[in-house]
Parts: structure tokens; C-alpha cells; sequence
């Protein structure tokens, strides 16, 4: 070490060394927790895209498979379908009870007259009758 | 391990790395803080924060420069603020121009022959804030007439009143010393 350098230099004691790595050590483990966060960020940030991606691949696949296989199902009628589907199972249900006779589920001659009555509310037309 | 793989590695919290700069670098730190403070408790302290402040801006290290330069600056401008934020210690040489003597140049070597350096860093210690700040930035840096004014913020003329005093009496005192 010339002389310049020595004129810009001073050992630091043992106690300021001490000093400062005390406080060091606080700094270097906000720096360790800042690197984690950012490690954590960083894999997430690469992973997640993909993995939303897929995710909505399988679903997509799901759905249109699931369309395929049951028609009517999925179409936006899957709500009346189920409907229907309970209704059915009702009617089993209660006529296996025997709380319902099959015979009743008929349409009796009372309801075949109001059926008619329809001509005269003309609420079905006579084209619509004729192209039944 | 390079100096900028050890900032690296400092920006992940690494305490080995730290250790290793900061045992490279420590007695430069201290030193140039005490040769701009003077020999006070605020050099140890301007030394505390800068270590500090490299460990919290290792992020900013660019590498355009050494590693070193980088730390150094960051001692410099630290010690600087301090001393602005304290108010510097004497005023600015009045009427500078009528005073500014005609041989200015003063080379370290003058300094150089005096075989105890100890004595001549009691001797820049001892000078008023900007005559000492004025003589270590233009000994350590060989910073221009205004770039160290600029520094100061002061005029030139000033700068060199500033200059000329501090080797007159940094030398009297090494004398005085001497015996």
C-alpha cells in the first residue's frame, strides 16, 4: 500500500466490525425475504398462465364431450331436462305407491271437451290445425 | 468471486458475500469518511450507513463502473450530506478574488514526504470543514478547480481560496508537529 493509499485508509475496530454486522444482518434478511417473494412471484407468474390455460382446456374438453355424448342435456335446456327427468321419476314413484291409478293419468272426456274449447279461443289457428 | 457476483449475492441476503466486501473495503469506507468528516463519531456512523446502503441498493449496481468506485462514491456523497445537513463549520473566504494567491498548484508529494502518515491525517482532521473537504476531494478524486467548487457549491475563485489555505495549513501543523 503506497502512501496515498494509506492516507485514505483506516481499520475499523473490532467493535465497529461488530456493529455492523448486527445491523448487516437485519438488511441481508430483508434482502433473503425480498429475494423469496420475488423467487415465489417469478414461478407463479410462469406457471400459473399455463396452468389457467389447461385448466380451462380439460373444462372446455369436458363440456364439449360431455355435449356429444348427452344431446339436449347441455344445450341450454339442462335445467328443463333435469325437470323432466324428476317429473317422470314423480309419476313412477307415485303410481308404484298406488296413490295414483294409471287409468287417471288419461285424459278423461271432460278434459278432451276443454281442449276443443281452444278452436273457440282461437288461440290455435286454423293453419296450425291443418298443418298438425 | 467478482465484486459484482458478491453485490449479487448481497441482494439475495447473503451474509458470506457481504463479509467478503465488506473486508475488502471496510478500512477505504472508513478512512475516506474520516478524511471528509474529520476524526469524529460521525465518520464511524457515515461508515455504518454506507455498508448499509450497499447492502440495500445492490439492486442498483450496475456494473458501468468497479465495484469499488461505486462504494466509494456512495461514502462520499453520504459524507457530503452529511456535512450539508450539519451547516458547514466556517463561512465562505470573503472578497475570494483578492485573496486567491498566485501559486495554487500543490501536489500530494509535498504531503508525501513526510513519513508519518498518521500525522497528516491529524493534520487534514484538524481543518475546517471545507478547506478539509476542498483538500480530500481534489487529493482523492484530482477533481478540477470546479468540479470541486461545484461539489461545495461555491464559486471557483472561492474553491481555490479554499484549496490554498488548507495545504498552508496542513503543512503548519505538520511542521508544528515536527517540532
Amino acid at each position: 500500500m503506497d502512501k496515498f493509499d494509506e492516507f485514505f485508509t483506516d481499520t475499523p475496530s473490532d467493535q465497529m466490525d461488530k456493529a455492523i454486522f448486527r445491523k448487516a444482518e437485519k438488511a441481508l434478511e430483508a434482502n433473503r425475504k425480498e429475494y423469496r417473494a420475488k423467487v415465489f412471484n417469478s414461478i407463479f407468474n410462469k406457471f400459473l398462465v399455463p396452468m389457467a390455460a389447461s385448466g380451462l382446456a380439460v373444462f372446455g374438453y369436458v363440456m364439449v364431450r360431455n355435449r356429444s355424448l348427452n344431446p339436449g342435456q347441455n344445450d341450454g335446456t339442462h335445467e328443463f331436462a333435469m325437470n323432466g327427468d324428476l317429473f317422470d321419476n314423480m309419476i313412477e314413484n307415485i303410481i308404484a305407491e298406488g296413490e295414483l291409478p294409471a287409468d287417471e293419468l288419461l285424459m278423461s272426456e271432460a278434459d278432451l271437451d276443454l281442449l276443443s274449447d281452444y278452436d273457440e279461443l282461437e288461440l290455435i289457428s286454423d293453419d296450425d290445425i291443418e298443418n298438425s | 468471486m467478482s465484486d459484482a457476483n458478491l453485490l449479487q449475492q448481497i441482494q439475495k441476503g447473503d451474509s458470506k458475500a457481504f463479509e467478503s466486501l465488506y473486508n475488502k473495503y471496510k478500512s477505504a469506507v472508513l478512512g475516506l469518511s474520516y478524511r471528509i468528516l474529520g476524526a469524529s463519531m460521525l465518520a464511524e456512523e457515515n461508515a455504518q450507513d454506507v455498508w448499509m446502503k450497499v447492502i440495500n441498493s445492490a439492486a442498483s449496481f450496475s456494473g458501468s463502473e468497479s465495484a469499488k468506485a461505486w462504494i466509494m462514491t456512495i461514502t462520499k456523497n453520504h459524507a457530503l450530506n452529511i456535512i450539508k445537513k450539519r451547516g458547514w463549520e466556517e463561512a465562505l473566504p470573503e472578497n475570494a478574488e483578492a485573496q486567491i494567491p498566485d501559486e495554487t498548484e500543490f501536489q500530494f508529494g509535498e504531503l508525501s514526504e513526510y513519513q508519518k502518515i498518521e500525522n497528516l491525517k491529524r493534520a487534514v482532521g484538524q481543518l475546517p470543514d471545507r478547506q478539509r473537504v476542498a483538500l480530500v476531494l481534489w487529493m482523492n478524486e484530482e477533481k478540477s478547480y470546479s468540479e470541486i467548487a461545484q461539489e461545495l457549491g461555491i464559486n471557483v475563485n472561492a474553491c481555490k481560496v479554499l484549496l490554498f489555505r488548507a495545504k498552508e495549513a496542513v503543512k503548519r501543523i505538520m511542521e508544528e508537529s515536527h517540532g
